[in-house]
């Protein structure tokens, strides 16, 4: 009875989600074109363009930029002045940008509701950018523009890199590290700004250039430069979910994730089951799939778990009484589901490599949400330790 | 759902404040146990020296000697931080620092006729046994479910746990047998008595199934703080501390022997074998040597009812003083042979000495008593 009413609850919650975020939704950017493109790069003699210069952590002027553009993504997405993690720019603050890397340090204390500079969803950056390898990815750009300053000084590649170990060949330029130049943002989204199926719905898939740009069109872009159309390249799945309009910067409103029961090894057919764990596995895939060799997965020959699952229901005997049961969705640790549509949503929880790393990265060592090292102590109650949002009962409550 | 969780935390820290400081299940930093990928910096995380794999529960070790018995590894030497003072240590290289089942370090760091006596030559710490050839007192009718008939400890070593060991269930794997264990300990608070519910792990004293104790929360016993042992006063409980061993050592435990050699002589002198599971009350012990006896680390005598004791218990505490097999052995070893807890060797009657078998034959030191 008390799952039933949790999960009663949940759908709830996750409807109201549905409805707030729907209203606001706007699949597409919107805004002045002068806002992002520039025709000429040439302004009264000048250039227009400006790129985000990680050496000196600053804007500086720049040549024409692809598609126009009047910067490149960490041009855009950058707050160089501040801690800000939205910005709107243009007459009338019409677009709002959201900011991956802040001049200064973001507000990333778990469980902090709201705040202008609220870390966004995917994290922040900023501490990576200024020279912690382990609280981020390192992506090219952020610290320079070559390979030299932006790669880890310790990792020699993606950890859990199970498809490319050893290769130098240019598959590992995105399975292997977001340091190069071939690399970088692009590694993981294909820009798609001005996608839109037209259906006003918050879940974003192919029809919207997949959630928040996360498909694998760069790879195969990159891979057969000649033979792909980007209609094409956005056919390949990718990942699919809901988006909040405010990029999670107040978790009362949040995305949903997109999970799936698909933890195969690799491949190269797109996503599978647009799962955005299945997304992360293109790197580390070790930490996601079943397992190959007897070490190489989630789980052993025997089936037990050798590390973290991911992408696996949280609670796979409704009404046994596991502690999972007990799992509230929060912004600190959040789950997947398997299905997001209308209908049903929220029915299967599944724990997913974001429910504890910000992708982008974070405070904490290992990108992680929270403070693993410090604030998780079995037996000690906190708040503040995500651990405990799946483990209710570890932290002796 | 926000109800009952409130009213479960409104009670375990009611709970918490009725406890004072004791504590349940383990506790301390997740990270200090597990690993999520088992890949820091692109480097393992495990402790031990057995491989770089990835272990089973995301621990940290690939067996239970990982975190309990190596502590080349998992102490500072690699610049790993696995507190070896707050886990508990079954290698220690004096008994004077060795926990309440002894140490198994005599056994472990010699291969020989000798050394293979100080302890049980568990698989993953030591080799095999290099006398003995069947386990002693091994019956049929030892219940541990192997379903044999006799076990050559030449061709299968005891194990930590699992069907060839002595903690947790019968399962195959060591770690299934003892899976959840950790985090469900019904105490060891020295003063919670553990039920010893058959296959709840948690509940069993040490993680030992279906046996019943009080678990002293300091791992190096002193006489003020140790455990408490459950025993029986005639030797059909299942879940004393003797009965475990009776899985194995079967005859050196039961009184209803089929055959006249195969037990402790039934349940009154003249026995047979030295008894287990007797209460020294029992046999005369107002009036007679045993009537001396005063409790001791050294040769720990168990009670029937374990309610209201605690691991400060002192000889006035134990209404009954029940012989147990822990009275003169450590169950994992020690520097003595035959595991004992005392040289047996230096046991000589007629001379003076308070320790050791005199602990309870206060009398046959030549001495009216202790």
């Amino acid at each position: 009875m008390r799952f039933v009413k949790k999960l009663v609850l949940l759908q709830a919650v996750v409807a109201v989600t549905f409805a707030l975020s729907a209203s606001l939704s706007m699949a597409a950017v919107t805004g002045d074109c002068v806002n992002c493109h520039t025709m000429h790069n040439s302004q009264d003699g000048s250039a227009v363009a400006k790129i985000y210069d990680g050496a000196t952590d600053s804007m500086v002027e720049s040549t024409a930029q692809v598609n126009l553009l009047t910067s490149d993504c960490l041009g855009c997405h950058t707050n160089a002045s501040g801690n800000a993690t939205i910005v709107a720019i243009g007459t009338g603050n019409k677009s709002r940008v959201p900011i991956v890397l802040t001049g200064s340090a973001p507000n990333d204390t778990p469980g902090v509701n709201a705040g202008v500079s609220n870390v966004l969803a995917g994290g922040n950056f900023f501490w990576v950018a200024n020279g912690d390898d382990n609280k981020g990815h390192n992506v090219f750009g952020l610290r320079g523009t070559t390979f030299a300053v932006n790669k880890d000084t310790t990792l020699t590649e993606a950890p859990g890199n199970f498809q490319v170990v050893g290769d130098s060949s240019i598959c590992n330029d995105c399975h292997g590290t977001l340091a190069t130049e071939n690399s970088g943002c692009q590694g993981c989204h294909f820009a798609a700004h001005h996608v839109d199926d037209g259906i006003d719905n918050p879940l974003v898939a192919e029809g919207d250039g997949w959630y928040r740009f996360l498909s694998v069109a760069t790879m195969v872009s990159v891979k057969n430069p000649s033979t792909n159309t980007r209609n094409i390249l956005l056919a390949v799945p990718g990942v699919a979910g809901v988006e909040d309009s405010n990029w999670e910067q107040n978790p009362a409103s949040h995305n949903v994730y997109k999970g799936a029961e698909a933890f195969s090894v690799g491949g190269s057919g797109g996503v599978s089951g647009n799962s955005i764990g299945m997304f992360c596995t293109g790197c580390h895939s070790r930490f996601h799939h079943s397992g190959g060799a007897d070490t190489d997965g989630m789980m052993n020959a025997s089936g037990a778990w050798i590390r973290h699952p991911s992408d696996v229901k949280l609670v796979s005997d409704p009404g046994a009484g596991t502690e999972y049961e007990e799992y509230t969705y929060t912004s600190l640790a959040p789950v997947a589901y398997q299905d997001i549509s209308a209908a049903g949503v929220g029915t299967t929880e599944l724990v997913t490599c974001i429910s504890c790393h910000r992708p982008h990265g974070s405070s904490f060592p290992d990108m992680l949400r929270w403070d693993y090292g410090n604030d998780c102590k079995t037996g000690t109650a906190n708040a503040a330790c995500g651990c405990f949002a799946c483990h209710t009962a570890k932290d002796d409550i | 759902m926000k109800t009952s969780k409130i009213l479960v935390a409104l009670m375990s820290a009611a709970m918490l404040l009725i406890a004072g400081n004791g504590f349940a299940a383990i506790t301390g930093g997740c990270v200090d146990c597990h690993t999520m990928h088992n890949s820091q910096d692109g480097a393992s995380m495990r402790y031990d020296s057995d491989g770089m794999a990835p272990a089973e529960l995301l621990l940290r070790a690939g067996s239970c000697q990982g975190c309990h018995a190596d502590t080349t590894n998992n102490g500072g030497a690699t610049g790993n931080t696995l507190d070896t003072a707050l886990i508990p240590q079954v290698d220690a290289a004096t008994m004077a620092a060795a926990g309440s089942g002894g140490s198994f370090n005599w056994v472990a760091t010699a291969d020989t006729v000798a050394s293979s006596a100080t302890g049980h030559n568990i698989a993953i710490l030591a080799g095999i046994d290099r006398s003995l050839t069947s386990v002693p007192g091994y019956t049929d009718l030892a219940d541990a479910g192997r379903g044999v008939d006799s076990w050559n400890p030449q061709n299968l070593q005891v194990t930590c746990a699992g069907v060839n060991g002595c903690h947790g269930t019968n399962a195959v794997s060591e770690f299934d047998a003892v899976k959840t264990a950790h985090h469900n300990n019904d105490g060891n608070d020295g003063s919670a008595v553990l039920a010893g519910t058959a296959g709840d792990i948690g509940s069993g004293f040490r993680f030992l199934d279906g046996i019943t104790g009080i678990e002293s929360s300091e791992f190096v016993p002193t006489v003020t703080d140790h455990n408490v042992y459950a025993g029986s006063t005639d030797g059909t409980a299942t879940d004393t501390i003797s009965a475990l061993c009776a899985r194995c050592h079967n005859k050196f435990h039961r009184r209803d022997q089929a055959v006249l050699t195969e037990g402790i002589g039934g349940s009154a002198s003249p026995w047979l074998r030295h008894p287990t599971d007797i209460d020294m009350e029992d046999v005369g012990y107002d009036g007679t040597e045993y009537a001396d006896y005063t409790f001791d680390i050294i040769a720990p005598v168990a009670a029937v009812n374990l309610t209201g004791m605690t691991s400060a218990a002192s000889t006035a505490d134990y209404a009954n003083k029940v012989v147990n097999c822990l009275s003169c052995h450590y169950a994992h070893g020690s520097d003595e042979p035959d595991l004992l807890r005392w040289t047996y060797s230096g046991m000589v009657a007629g001379t003076a000495n308070t320790t050791g078998c005199f602990n309870c034959h206060t009398a046959k030191d030549g001495t009216a008593g202790n």
